[in-house]
């Protein structure tokens, strides 16, 4: 009974405490920080989407949307300033100089490749105020895609690089659970590209693009989908330019939905004392099709919206099969 | 699966590799000269781009970053990189690959041919070899187009291919296709009974070094080389040839080939995209007769080059522009004194002939439903031979065309295609060659097609033009053979056609079926002239005489486990016409027996699982009798047998096989005397990349 009538004072106390502090809070809502890579492109796109979906909302953060450039000027000047209570970085290159100017600030970093963002833990003691919305999107995803897409398609390559090795646990874990046979080949520079495509073609369905900057870069891209096509193999890209430039699929997040993701975030943080979430892959995707390709390789393929809507539908746990 | 884009090559409906532009008609033989020496010295400079760049080499690790996901990629397989599926080609189109060509074991080019349905080899010589579609032809390749890499090769002088001249290593070949029937809409005069597209490898497919050995019976023995390299934006390949062989029993005919190509791929920004290519075939073929007064034992030296260039611009995904410039130099050396010591008659049959082609090609897709192709050529070909055309002048044809070949998607499941080509010759004048074809998909996986397509065979200059004769050195004409005619007119072929192709993906079957009817019109023909006194008999040439062709073609891929495939072409065909052979009194012979009514080939390719591939070819072909002194070959088979054992260690792999050919027995396939045996041949070969 005692402890009761204490918890209750403590409770008038707090609420007290609260009337007096509570509208000064409110007048300055939390700040966050948008620190984008680069001001337009899909830098801006992210920010664009951050912000409107934000702007109806109550109790939304109050959102300061700056380039990296502004950020690091800022960083120089007022050390003593108010510091925001979370930074959301759109790129790598924010993420990274962000990361080293602002080593304590709780940081979100988005537009980043997985694999970057766990480099970037890695260098830094403290990771536990750092999380992270990615760019690419999840292994198992990719593979239901192939599954979803292309159900003949059972022998899966794919050409690792410097960057993305560590990722061949995982994927030949998901590939294991989905029946799918996959080949692997790893390469240390781009030289080792057509070798390796041509010792993994002939007895492969499909290449899976796994994001490496040794594999896939504007120089390798064009040998890698001319020896791709010379062996009839379609590629299952890295997004929509993939496409557009002669992969058969891809799944892929917009910046739009990378925003929306963002905004989402947001506002359940502000829902919870700002409170990180655990770093997360895109929620929001898109499929993309390349009708011309698929006809030229005899693939037939569903529309790309009826090909979403299964993918999904696997990604809510419902099997590929019974689809 | 394809049929027409540039990577695949052939072009039913586009012309398949990129086609070329308007030449400066004018140019003058030096500004000729000087544009191709500026050809040479790009490539020279792109080559030289190439050495820095293989040591500027640094190995930064690259980060990772959002640019993977989010940059800008180039289009790489733009519309005239795809190829059409066979189910939207307004055409029938056969497709060897190069596992096949390796599978059949066969050295020469020709003798993968005899895989397309339809398709007739003979040979009156070990350098002389008559490729024919549909039976009906001489010794030489008349009415087939050839293109390499998208550069005719069909030599307008005497009117023909010969495929042992060709600067072309059966090593660096990527895929042939060939498209049965007449496709005068794409690729203009010639393109008459066929077209067959042959595309070499990608410079950057073909990295690091690989070398081939075959030796076996005949005294036949061939060495290859070849050395690939490069760095990102340009890759490079040379490969070098040797051959040579004893030829027929009892024939003149031993021949020296020495085969020099180069390759270079240059990626000049996301859009462009270079390629050179060069290429040598050279060396000493026998010919002659032993102890023949006008026919003597002798070499002929050949000695063929090309140099070509083409730009490819990629504008998006759906547009795109080509335009390529080629030289072919031809030149054979055979000049024989009669009597060597006393020498009272020089016979002269050197021939030189060139050629220089430029060429534009647009692909554009001006609506959702339309893909269009259009562009221009500009053609000069040169010719001199003092011995074919009585004079030692130059003669120089020009040539002119402008194409269009269009697809219409009516509905989701029919496809209509319609295209003309107009082409104006300074000899020949003008004359349109159109084609029209629609496909229907009747489910999934079957389509029927019914298309019509026209086409001409332009008189060659030896028609037009020929005055061959034995003269004393005073100037004495002993003896006349044959005589031009400068007023002929091509020879014209209409062909009707109604496909089906179906495809059992659950049973790894594939089917083309195809029946069709020929009409061919105004055949070039060359009839004896009796009137002649006090010469002996010559030949002159006419257009006088007409067939008509009706048959049916059966094409079947069957692949029942991943390690196992049939590839079956059954052919049927039934001939109906004449041609004119003698003047006075006229007299005509009858075209049926040029042509069998069966011709059947099979190849059988099997990987067994460790090491080893075992592969089949058989052919067989029903009675038939090439012009010009054929005989009738009787039904007749073909047996070869390949067996490879395979090792890979490491960026090594390395390969034996033995070849067994003509294991069914002796068969002759032109000249009953020329006989081939049963042979075997043993090839080494090993590739470090």
């Amino acid at each position: 009974m005692e402890s009761r009538g204490l918890r209750g004072r403590l409770l008038v106390f707090l609420l007290a405490v609260l009337a007096t502090v509570a509208p000064s809070r409110a007048a300055t809502a939390a700040a966050v920080w948008i620190v984008l890579s680069q001001e337009r492109g899909a830098y801006g796109e992210v920010a664009d989407t951050v912000k409107s979906a934000l702007a109806q909302k109550r109790g939304a953060p109050a959102l300061e949307i700056m380039t990296l450039a502004e950020a690091t000027t800022r960083a120089g000047e007022d050390r003593a300033g108010r510091k925001p209570d979370l930074i959301v970085t759109v790129g790598a290159q924010a993420a990274r100089q962000i990361a080293t100017l602002y080593p304590r600030a709780p940081l979100l970093h988005t537009l980043i490749p997985r694999l970057a963002f766990t480099e970037l833990a890695h260098g830094q003691a403290a990771v536990r105020h750092r999380s992270a919305i990615f760019l690419d999107q999840p292994v198992d995803r990719q593979l239901d895609l192939v599954r979803v897409a292309l159900p003949r398609h059972k022998r899966v390559a794919v050409v690792l690089g410097p960057s993305s090795r560590q990722q061949l646990g995982e994927l030949r874990a998901a590939a294991r659970e989905r029946s799918l046979s996959l080949s692997v080949e790893t390469i240390s520079e781009e030289g080792e590209l057509i070798g390796a495509l041509n010792r993994l073609l002939d007895d492969s369905d499909v290449l899976l693009s796994v994001a490496d900057p040794v594999v896939f870069s504007g120089a390798t891209i064009h040998h890698l989908l001319l020896t791709t096509y010379r062996y009839k193999v379609p590629v299952v890209g890295l997004s929509r330019a993939y496409v557009e430039a002669g992969a058969l699929i891809a799944v892929y997040s917009t910046p739009q939905q990378i925003g929306r993701q963002i905004a989402e975030v947001l506002g359940r943080m502000a829902a919870n004392g700002w409170a990180l979430p655990a770093p997360q892959y895109p929620k929001y995707f898109a499929v993309a099709v390349n009708e011309r390709v698929a006809a030229s390789l005899g693939i037939i393929l569903d529309e790309e919206e009826a090909i979403l809507h299964r993918l999904m539908a696997v990604g809510r746990g419902e099997s590929a099969d019974s689809l | 699966m394809r049929c027409c884009f540039q990577l695949c090559g052939v072009a039913c409906f586009f012309r398949a590799p990129s086609p070329g532009k308007i030449i400066k008609e004018r140019a003058a033989p030096t500004a000729r000269a000087g544009y191709f020496a500026a050809c040479v010295l790009r490539a020279a400079a792109v080559l030289l781009a190439v050495v820095p760049a293989l040591h500027a080499e640094e190995t930064v690790p690259v980060p990772l970053t959002e640019a993977v996901f989010l940059g800008e990629v180039p289009v790489v397989l733009s519309a005239t990189r795809l190829s059409q599926p066979l189910s939207e080609s307004p055409a029938s189109i056969t497709v060897i690959d190069r596992q096949m060509i390796e599978a059949s074991g066969a050295l020469d080019l020709p003798d993968v041919l005899r895989l397309v349905p339809g398709f007739q080899v003979g040979h009156t010589h070990s350098s002389l070899v008559a490729v024919t579609y549909h039976g009906a032809s001489d010794a030489y390749s008349r009415r087939l187009q050839v293109l390499i890499d998208g550069r005719s090769v069909y030599n307008a002088a005497f009117g023909g291919v010969l495929w042992n001249d060709l600067p072309l290593a059966l090593e660096d070949i990527e895929r042939i296709e060939v498209i049965r029937g007449p496709n005068g809409a794409a690729y203009g005069a010639n393109a008459f009974s066929a077209v067959v597209s042959i595309v070499t490898r990608h410079a950057a497919d073909d990295q690091g070094t690989f070398a081939k050995l075959t030796a076996g019976d005949e005294q036949t023995r061939k060495g290859v080389l070849r050395y690939g390299g490069g760095s990102d934006d340009v890759s490079y390949r040379g490969t070098l040839s040797y051959r040579t062989d004893e030829g027929f029993d009892n024939l003149v005919d031993e021949k020296r080939i020495s085969i020099a190509t180069f390759r270079t791929d240059y990626r000049a920004s996301n859009r462009d995209q270079l390629e050179f290519q060069l290429g040598y075939n050279g060396g000493a073929r026998g010919d002659g007769v032993e102890g023949d007064l006008f026919d003597p034992a002798r070499k002929v030296q050949a000695s063929n080059h090309f140099e070509q260039i083409r730009w490819r611009r990629t504008l998006t995904a759906d547009e795109d522009v080509n335009l390529q410039f080629y030289h072919n130099y031809f030149r054979t050396s055979d000049t024989t004194r009669i009597p060597v010591n006393a020498p009272l008659v020089t016979y002269i049959q050197d021939l030189l002939s060139e050629r220089y082609d430029l060429e534009f090609q647009h692909t554009v897709r001006p609506r959702r439903d339309t893909r269009l192709v259009w562009g221009a050529e500009a053609r000069l070909d040169r010719t001199s031979g003092e011995g074919w055309f009585g004079a030692p002048d130059l003669i120089d044809s020009r040539l002119y065309r402008l194409f269009a070949n269009a697809e219409w998607r009516l509905a989701p499941d029919w496809l209509l295609n319609a295209g003309a080509l107009y082409e104006y010759g300074d000899t020949d004048g003008g004359h349109v060659s159109p084609r029209i074809a629609i496909n229907h998909h009747l489910a999934r996986h079957h389509t029927l097609r019914a298309s019509y397509s026209e086409a001409v065979r332009a008189p060659s200059l030896f028609e037009h033009r020929a005055n061959t004769s034995v003269k004393l050195d005073s100037g004495f004409v002993l003896d006349r053979q044959y005589l031009g005619d400068t007023a002929l007119s091509p020879e014209r072929i209409g062909s009707y056609e109604l496909g089906y192709l179906g495809e059992f993906p659950a049973h790894g079957l594939a089917l083309d079926v195809k029946i069709y009817r020929e009409e061919i019109r105004d055949v070039l023909t060359a009839a004896k002239d009796t009137t002649t006194v006090p010469f002996d008999p010559y030949y002159v040439f006419r257009n006088d005489g007409d067939t008509d062709t009706y048959g049916a073609e059966l094409q079947v891929k069957f692949r029942p486990a991943p390690r196992t495939q049939f590839i079956y072409a059954d052919a049927y065909a039934r001939q109906r016409g004449r041609m004119l052979t003698d003047l006075t009194p006229p007299t005509y012979v009858d075209i049926a027996p040029s042509t069998p009514r069966h011709t059947r080939s099979l190849l059988v390719i099997h990987r067994f699982p460790e090491h080893l591939e075992a592969s089949l070819t058989y052919h067989r072909i029903g009675n038939m009798a090439f012009f010009s002194g054929g005989d009738d070959t009787g039904v007749y088979d073909i047996l070869n047998l390949r067996l490879a054992y395979r090792l890979r260690a490491g960026g090594l792999r390395g390969e034996i096989a033995l070849v067994g050919q003509n294991l069914s027995g002796d068969y002759f396939d032109f000249d009953n005397k020329l006989l081939f045996h049963r042979r075997y041949l043993l090839n080494l070969s090993a590739e470090l990349r």
